[in-house]
């Protein structure tokens, strides 16, 4: 990536200290330079090869479960397609999020990029909008997918084929915010503890509705206090699971649709901010 | 040439070992040592639904259709075994005779994981009552309860009450 980000960063027509000077523009041209090269590298490293697993994973149902599912393809594909989706985007998000900043320390590019008048904030943001631009292409490829494959196994259109995008979007908002966890975990921990931190992040993001009732149900004040701020504080990821509403024809009101896209929001910006003042904090030297 | 000399060399083990290892595993199969218990060759069912649920993450649909297709394969594999060991000499009259003693889990634990996959409760309400009617009935009012809409379900719920001449519970569904 080093190469190309330098050649990016600077570009022939205009001087470095002109790019500092320029304010915000030179900022967004910087990020999206570094966000492109995330990108280019998630593909030359091969990242959107599970596609082609997906694709499979798909095949395989829509010729098959028609023989296993009792007459019920439709909600299985939908089950089968958009679970693989977030599963897969989730190991993404985690393994390439962890290592996102630890690759360019261990082969000492990052020395090179911070060189130039490019902030480690603007360098952190950079990657993540390039993983999550990653994920976006993932997402959309897999739900084009799981749309086809159901106008397959109805041999036509079902409603299905339309009413499974707004759950699929919600996927993809929760994986923006794993990879966020992940970039904060990797600014400060090893590669492997890092994934094992966001994946339990993941985990209990999904079983926030027990710390709520744990909290509730128990006798202790303190006890009782511990539990809703963990409730709170850690990211609730119930907010973004649509896939079983989605396979039988439910979609979320634009509410609650909207509400999750805000919430996202919010909490991206906190776990980027908090990665940026601990990745500030590091020395290099 | 060193990296030839070892590929020609690894391959022939790689194969030789995949030969063995799935000679084995057919030895394996056939000389199973079969177990004393009757009800340990039976499916077990490890977990409740609700314990599923929370163990299912963001996939419990997923986990639905799992335990729903399970749920068809048992009545399947116990209709083949029925049939095997009558060898075709007597026909199936009675589900009864299947011992079909999982089969009310597997499928509360479809419905606990999807409240609204219908397809569970309509093979319930069509399977149960042959051998067990109170499971069927407790089936399909968790199944109204959570699909207050549903006609069919109710129409399930009274067919069974009906076959039980219960017919005030019946008119009253």
């Amino acid at each position: 990536m080093s190469s190309e980000i330098l050649h990016d960063t600077t570009p022939s027509h205009e001087s470095p200290a002109k790019v500092a000077r320029s304010g915000r523009n030179s900022a967004i041209y910087l990020i999206g330079a570094i966000a492109r090269n995330t990108f280019r590298e998630a593909v030359r490293d091969r990242v959107l090869y599970n596609l082609l697993l997906f694709a499979l994973l798909l095949i395989g149902g829509a010729i098959f479960l028609g023989e296993l599912s009792g007459g019920q393809e439709a909600k299985i594909i939908v089950d089968l397609g958009l679970s693989a989706t977030l599963l897969f985007g989730v190991f993404i998000a985690i393994f390439v999020g962890v290592g996102l900043v630890y690759k360019e320390i261990e082969k000492r590019t990052l020395y090179a990029i911070l060189s130039k008048p490019v902030s480690r904030g603007q360098f952190l943001f950079g990657k993540y909008v390039g993983l999550c631009l990653t994920l976006l292409v993932n997402v959309l490829v897999m739900g084009t997918g799981v749309s086809l494959a159901l106008a397959y196994v109805a041999k036509g259109w079902h409603p299905l084929i339309v009413a499974i995008w707004p759950a699929t979007f919600l996927i993809y908002f929760e994986l923006a915010l794993i990879t966020g966890v992940a970039l904060l975990f990797s600014s400060f921990s090893s590669p492997a503890l890092s994934a094992l931190l966001t994946f339990l992040v993941f985990i209990i993001g999904h079983l926030s509705a027990d710390l709520k009732a744990f909290a509730s149900s128990l006798g202790g004040v303190n006890a009782r206090w511990f539990f809703n701020a963990l409730y709170y504080l850690l990211p609730n990821l119930s907010h973004y699971s649509f896939i079983t509403a989605a396979a039988h024809g439910d979609v979320p009101t634009a509410t609650t649709f909207l509400l999750a896209v805000a919430y996202a929001f919010v909490y991206i910006a906190v776990l980027l901010s908090a990665a940026t003042l601990i990745f500030n904090q590091r020395n290099f030297k | 040439m060193r990296v030839r000399k070892s590929l020609f060399r690894l391959i022939p083990v790689i194969l030789l070992g995949l030969a063995v290892a799935i000679g084995l595993s057919r030895w394996m199969d056939q000389h199973r040592q079969e177990l004393p218990s009757a009800s340990s060759q039976e499916e077990q069912l490890y977990l409740q639904g609700k314990t599923v649920k929370r163990l299912s993450l963001a996939f419990n649909g997923l986990a639905a259709d799992w335990y729903w297709m399970r749920s068809l394969q048992y009545v399947g594999r116990k209709i083949v075994k029925y049939e095997d060991s009558q060898q075709g000499q007597r026909g199936l009259d009675d589900l009864a005779a299947l011992d079909l003693r999982l089969l009310p889990s597997l499928l509360r634990i479809a419905t606990t994981l999807d409240p609204k996959f219908l397809a569970p409760y309509e093979y319930g309400a069509m399977i149960l009552p042959t051998f067990n009617r109170d499971e069927a009935i407790a089936l399909l009012q968790s199944g109204i309860q959570q699909n207050a809409d549903d006609w069919r379900l109710r129409q399930h719920l009274g067919y069974i009450y009906w076959q039980a001449n219960d017919y005030a519970k019946a008119s009253e569904t």
